[in-house]
């Protein structure tokens, strides 16, 4: 038999995946990079806020369309309002909008997909089919037929963008956990007399929710973006609030006399987007087992 | 004789760090010689660095003459017009090597098209007719074949324009004693030199002409390959050798209890018979050996008897419960869940009862006794499965049968991709879960393996007859 001695004497090495994943992220050169500027991007939209003087929504029509100055350090838009308050109260609308879609989308995808998986017969052939019909709609054209029935708003916007992406995560989702169950180690799982559900908890989801987690960061890029698109044609956030893509459509009457109301909304999208690639991209090479030394 | 290939100072560095290193050899016209060594001592490098396929990064040094004329491996351009014509490549994987998508002929008329002529009919007849395979299968696609026949396929395709040098890794490791041989004449035939890199000493102390033994990069002996496995070869050879022998299976308890039984057992797929009126009989300690040619219903049988398949005849009694059987795997790196640290892999079977859960930290104590207790003492208990090597995963698997020894143990090709040193190691593992008393059925195509390290052997044939040979 064995024996319970010499064990623990085991020093735990610090390695990358026993330190936590954001240790792990940081080790990683894009990881950190991706990890700085998003931290400096929820800065602004948590303290901005509060520390900057100007109230964002509140016009000033002595002051409109002023270039960047000591007071309005980012300058005013056509109603007189602080460009640099605006960008701060947005930010929540703009990266907290995306965050919200990609948990709601991964949490639908992750359980559809899964259950499809596990369940098969019947189940799964009418969930993918329900998949399949989601995936022939155009995303962007489906969130627009969303939006026509609920009207224009932003928990709308974010409903709808919501419907129109989760069929992919599905989709994912299942085809990882199907590739999953095949492997060696999980029938090793089931014929040492594990449980079915232990066996789907152990093995089974953190190798689909890895997968899934690379493809939502990656894919929040891509959200931003959508959020940002959506109120550039009006249908997502509205009148007075702040909100990055709003923003970048309002400048675009001015920008030959005020380019720096189109460049600054324009670069704060750019590094949303980039830093979220570059968590991705991290996250890839982290939770990709082989790849890993 | 002629020298067909001559090396002479041979060097490959990666960024300054040499992985092989003053490398001296001749190929003469007709002659077979086997480059052996353990796992990591540079033989793959050394091919592949003949044949120019190692990556850019790669520094190569040396000198390489292929009948009398310099060769430069690094210029892909020469390289090109040589590989296949002057030198043919029998790769080590062979589901890797044929592309999925096209039927195995493919393959095989891939070294004529590549350099735009007609694939020759009559040739590729005659190769099928020697390799023994069934021409009407070249219309199959590679998930088709069984990796013998298409490790067969492979030697055919580098055989196909008739080069006066072969190199060929592993060329015989899926092939029983039979077709290894049949494969090994063949290359030796119309005055070719082949080099070839093999784990199956028996086979090349008997097929081969010399033998070269790597160390670390270097090559530390050369003797005839007839002399390899006695006690006049070169004290490298000896101790290669000798690490390599396997170890003899505990003996059995007097009072051993009989565990399970099957009686008539039999299996049908479709039309064919793969087994028929199976009796066996299975005592708790006891290593049964199962052999067969491949596509015999090796595998299919051990399914049957760990429960996970019913026979179309015969019964097994009694059934083991969930749990009461574990698996050892081909695929040992497949085996561990690549997430997971080494202790918890290991501890996996402690935690099949949620009510008799212990804590992580005896979990990790006890996993850290079972790596001990097959020499994997020194390894962090917190690695992943991706940092180690296949024979180090194999003796992970079979650590994590022994923290609570299962009754039945069915272990399919365990060592088939193993080293001579690692194969004893990890039949050195195996044995001691025999000795907790759980009872072991070991499929393997190695007569070594079956014929040492079992107590029984029950044969599999064509005849659908198992014959029992060899009992302790």
């Amino acid at each position: 038999m064995i024996r319970l001695t010499a064990g623990g004497a085991w020093p735990r090495t610090r390695t990358a995946a026993s330190d936590g994943l954001l240790a792990a992220l940081w080790q990683h050169r894009q990881g950190r990079a991706g990890l700085l500027l998003m931290l400096a991007l929820v800065l602004l939209a948590v303290l901005g806020p509060a520390l900057l003087p100007h109230d964002p929504n509140l016009p000033n029509y002595a002051k409109t369309l002023a270039a960047p100055s000591a007071e309005h350090w980012l300058g005013t838009d056509a109603t007189g309002r602080d460009q640099l308050a605006r960008l701060a109260d947005g930010a929540h609308r703009s990266l907290g909008g995306a965050a919200l879609v990609m948990a709601l989308v991964f949490g639908v995808g992750l359980i559809v997909g899964v259950v499809a998986a596990v369940a098969g017969g019947l189940l799964d052939i009418v969930l993918m089919r329900i998949v399949d019909v989601m995936m022939a709609l155009p995303g962007l054209i489906f969130a627009f037929a969303v939006l026509g029935l609920l009207g224009p708003g932003y928990l709308n916007l974010l409903f709808a963008l919501a419907v129109a992406d989760w069929a992919y995560y599905a989709r994912l989702a299942r085809a990882t956990a199907l590739d999953a169950a095949a492997r060696p180690h999980v029938e090793a799982a089931r014929m040492m007399g594990r449980a079915p559900w232990q066996v789907l908890i152990a093995h089974i989801l953190p190798a689909v929710a890895w997968q899934l987690a690379v493809l939502a960061t990656l894919g929040m890029g891509g959200m931003i973006a959508a959020i940002s698109a959506f109120s550039f044609l009006g249908l997502g956030v509205q009148v007075p609030h702040a909100e990055w893509g709003a923003m970048l459509a309002d400048s675009r009457f001015y920008f030959t006399i005020a380019p720096w109301l189109l460049i600054a909304p324009a670069a704060l999208i750019f590094a949303a987007v980039l830093a979220s690639n570059q968590l991705g991209e991290a996250l890839r090479d982290i939770t990709t087992p082989e790849g890993r030394s | 004789m002629t020298v067909v290939l001559q090396v002479t100072g041979l060097g490959v560095a990666y960024g300054g760090r040499p992985v092989v290193s003053d490398i001296s050899f001749t190929l003469r016209k007709g002659e077979v010689l086997a480059l052996i060594g353990a796992s990591g001592s540079g033989k793959t490098t050394l091919m592949r660095a003949l044949l120019g396929l190692l990556p850019p990064t790669a520094r190569i040094t040396g000198r390489v003459e292929i009948a009398g004329k310099v060769i430069d491996p690094t210029d892909r351009r020469a390289m090109r017009a040589l590989l296949g014509q002057a030198i043919g490549f029998v790769a080590q994987d062979p589901f890797a090597a044929c592309a999925p998508l096209s039927p195995v002929r493919n393959h095989i008329a891939e070294p004529w098209l590549a350099r735009g002529l007609t694939p020759d009919p009559a040739r590729i007849a005659a190769l099928m007719d020697q390799l023994r395979i069934d021409p009407a299968a070249l219309a199959l696609y590679p998930h088709q074949w069984s990796g013998g026949m298409l490790q067969r396929a492979s030697i055919a395709a580098a055989l196909a324009l008739d080069p006066q040098v072969l190199l060929a890794d592993e060329p015989s490791s899926a092939l029983d004693a039979d077709h290894a041989g049949r494969v090994i004449d063949l290359c030796r035939s119309a005055g070719r030199g082949t080099l070839i890199v093999s784990h199956d000493l028996a086979l090349m102390s008997a097929r081969a002409d010399r033998v070269i033994l790597l160390e670390t990069g270097r090559i530390v002996a050369e003797c005839m390959a007839c002399d390899s496995v006695t006690t006049t070869a070169p004290v490298h050879v000896r101790r290669f050798t000798s690490a390599a022998a396997l170890p003899l299976p505990p003996p059995i308890a007097a009072g051993a209890k009989p565990l399970m039984s099957a009686r008539g057992l039999g299996m049908r797929l479709g039309a064919r018979m793969l087994f028929d009126d199976l009796q066996i009989d299975l005592k708790a300690g006891e290593v049964l050996g199962v052999a067969g040619p491949s596509g015999s219903g090796k595998s299919t049988l051990l399914r049957v008897l760990s429960g996970r398949l019913a026979p179309t005849a015969g019964a097994v009694s009694p059934n083991l419960p969930a749990g009461a059987v574990m698996p050892i795997f081909q695929d040992a790196q497949g085996s561990l869940n690549p997430r997971w640290p080494l202790w918890r892999i290991v501890s996996e079977p402690l935690r099949t009862r949620w009510r008799d859960r212990l804590s992580g930290a005896a979990h990790r104590a006890l996993a850290v006794q079972a790596l001990v207790n097959v020499s994997l003492g020194h390894l962090s208990p917190d690695a992943r499965p991706g940092t180690l090597s296949t024979g180090q995963c194999q003796r992970i698997a079979i650590a994590r049968a022994l923290i609570r020894p299962p009754r039945l143990l069915v272990a399919d090709e365990p060592t088939s991709a193993l080293d001579p040193r690692q194969k004893a190691r990890v039949i050195a593992a195996l044995h001691r879960v025999a000795a907790t008393g759980s009872a072991i059925v070991l499929v393997s195509h190695d007569r070594a393996v079956l014929q040492t390290a079992c107590h029984r052997v029950i044969e599999l044939g064509d005849d659908r007859k198992p014959s029992i040979a060899g009992s302790f």
